[in-house]
């Protein structure tokens, strides 16, 4: 019997029972949009909460001294090499990078009536601007925008209000250098940053690159390449290559390239939490929605048995008779999928395009630097996982039936 | 017109468990069928009738003893050689019709020949020939569902044909019907055996079927207790 007969009987008999079939279709459709849509949006919010909070400090991917992980101190840096620059601007994919160096300080307002130990980083001002986010949001004065100011500091909003500080005011560094020697400079408050994140708004300021190997007698050196690309990505796709040119130079030391998984560990294993315990739903939805179709299917075996007996009294062989029954299955779930899977693509285009507000989610939201409206990312995963599973379950109803059909007896005259 | 036997019953036995007991369906039975007859078996409910068709049709295997189709021994096929033989030597008519209700009554008539590999094209084309030719021209489009209990039977009777099997076994064709339509069928089924030249067995005890056979055998407890043939 030809192929296409057997598509045309399972086809037919997939609508004499046209309210139980589309009962069928329709719960594998709506499980396929929800969990299309789901799935987009719960990546689409993985990629907004990576780029937002990894644009504000971290970067996406950074070389740096291996002790430097353990023990961030001056000890542990790097002499900047004089070919790293040329390298890092040839690489087409890297969107932005700068050097950095850090240390802890104690900040005090002129007075001396307050004073805070706090984090200090010195940065190259015009890379920054293109590697972190945290320029854009100063909200009081600038980011480092007047070069006339001598020994400028940016400081986080809270800091200042502690220390009583007003933009323009002056305000005393007490640090230790490279040596061990005091280091001690005023600096000037040209501009004050709110991130959303009480602690850092508390504990964190900005210097010149340059100020900071000056004060902490750290010439050439940084502790901190960091790096950005366009999408998060790509920054693997040129990482290897990178990190193997930079490595070439003449560098003494040994090198150690930190992936964003590593820099944030607990945003990667929020993540991963989140996405395990999401796919657990999903899967419970899934297997909900496949012992439907099973019922239907079994449904058929039972109420069907003297049809496919006749079938086979006339001349087809039982695996015909469950290809049959197998395209009819496959055509249900191949229809309900295609109904979902187009709504839930339709609904994650749409808003890609417009966004989504949850209201009252802002703090949470805030815990992860993100701000604003989030946005659905149409992935393969997202659009191929639902589909896969009902391909792989209709594989496996598609043995159950030949199983279920192989001793299959033809309709006698004693059953009529 | 006889002149070798298309089907050839030799000492079969079919028993089944009742229980505790065993029941003879069909008890040592020795049968001749020739090319081209119209038989009827009938006899009382029990007395093996349906059973003897079932094995003549490949449908069921006999415990012992052998059927014959075209001179080869049936318990020799596989069951799916045994599916083949079926498909393509022998037409059923069933009790109940037994079309496939998604179908109308022309891709009834057709799905024989399609499962048989031949052309869609040629499949529908001589299964509407068939079908005009029992009378049922103007309804090639309508399903099961649609049309009356004569005319259902009688697209069984196209899709039994259509394939121009050896044999056409009937169980019980008429006994859903009412005799005015019991008649057509009949004079139907004639027509066919006789332009045709197909074998034609009946299993029946309506007395219109009975009387219109050219070939009785009347069966009890499973045996031959009378036959036509040996009696001309």
């Amino acid at each position: 019997m030809k192929r296409s007969n057997i598509k045309q009987l399972a086809w037919r008999n997939l609508w004499r029972h046209k309210t139980r079939s589309w009962l069928t279709v329709s719960a594998i459709a709506i499980t396929t949009l929800l969990l299309v849509f789901m799935l987009s949006f719960q990546f689409g919010t993985y990629e907004t909460m990576k780029e937002q909070n990894l644009s504000l400090l971290s970067g996406f991917a950074q070389v740096q001294n291996p002790d430097f992980k353990e023990q961030p101190n001056l000890e542990h840096g790097f002499k900047i090499p004089g070919e790293w620059p040329q390298i890092l601007n040839r690489q087409k994919m890297l969107a932005a990078y700068g050097f950095r160096a850090q240390t802890f300080a104690i900040l005090s307002n002129l007075p001396d009536t307050r004073n805070r130990a706090v984090q200090i980083i010195g940065v190259q001002v015009d890379k920054e601007k293109l590697l972190s986010s945290l320029s854009q949001k100063v909200t009081r004065g600038d980011y480092f925008a007047d070069q006339s100011v001598k020994m400028p500091i940016v400081l986080g909003k809270q800091l200042a209000d502690y220390l009583e500080l007003k933009i323009g005011d002056q305000l005393q560094l007490l640090g230790q250098d490279a040596y061990g020697s005091l280091a001690v400079e005023l600096f000037t408050l040209v501009g004050t940053f709110d991130l959303n994140i009480p602690e850092l708004n508390q504990q964190l300021a900005q210097i010149r690159l340059s100020d900071f190997q000056q004060l902490f007698a750290y010439q050439n050196q940084a502790q901190q390449l960091v790096m950005k690309s366009d999408k998060l990505p790509q920054m693997d796709l040129f990482a290897k290559t990178l990190f193997a040119q930079l490595q070439q130079t003449n560098y003494p030391e040994n090198l150690l390239w930190r992936d964003w998984k590593d820099l944030q560990p607990a945003l990667y294993q929020a993540i991963q939490m989140d996405i395990a315990s999401a796919f657990l739903w999903y899967s419970a939805l899934l297997l909900i929605v496949i012992l439907i179709v099973v019922n239907t299917l079994y449904m058929s075996l039972l109420e069907r048995h003297n049809e496919f007996a006749l079938l086979h009294a006339l001349g087809m062989q039982p695996n015909q008779i469950s290809r049959m029954l197998a395209l009819e299955t496959l055509f249900l779930i191949l229809l309900g999928l295609l109904l979902g899977w187009l709504g839930g693509v339709a609904i994650s285009a749409y808003f890609i395009q417009v966004g989504i507000n949850l209201p009252g989610m802002e703090e949470m939201y805030a815990q992860f630097g993100i701000s604003g409206t989030l946005y659905p990312q149409l992935s393969g995963l997202s659009m191929g996982f639902v589909p896969a599973v009902f391909v792989m379950a209709w594989m496996a109803m598609s043995v159950v039936i030949r199983f279920k059909l192989s001793g299959i007896r033809p309709l006698t005259g004693r059953q009529l | 017109m006889h002149y070798a036997p298309v089907i050839e019953c030799q000492q079969v036995c079919k028993t089944f468990a009742d229980g505790d007991s065993v029941i003879k369906a069909v008890d040592q039975l020795d049968l001749q069928v020739f090319s081209g007859e119209f038989i009827c078996l009938y006899g009382a409910s029990g007395s093996g009738k349906t059973t003897l068709l079932n094995m003549i049709g490949g449908l069921d295997r006999p415990c012992s003893g052998e059927v014959f189709l075209d001179k080869h021994p049936l318990s020799h096929y596989s069951d799916d050689a045994l599916t083949d033989v079926r498909l393509r030597k022998i037409g059923f008519i069933f009790q109940s019709y037994n079309l496939i209700p998604v179908f109308t009554a022309l891709e009834n008539v057709a799905f024989i020949m399609q499962m048989q590999g031949v052309d869609s094209k040629m499949a529908l084309s001589k299964s509407q020939a068939i079908l005009q030719k029992v009378g049922l021209g103007e309804m090639l489009n309508r399903r099961p569902s649609e049309l009356s209990g004569g005319q259902q039977q009688r697209v069984a009777i196209a899709r039994a044909i259509v394939a121009e099997p050896k044999i056409v076994l009937a169980d019980e064709p008429t006994a859903n019907l009412d005799s005015k339509n019991s008649e057509q069928l009949l004079e139907l089924m004639h027509e066919l055996n006789r332009d045709l030249g197909m074998t034609f067995i009946i299993s029946s005890h309506d007395p219109q079927v009975i009387e219109a056979a050219e070939r009785r055998i009347e069966l009890a407890d499973g045996k031959i207790i009378h036959d036509d043939s040996i009696q001309n």
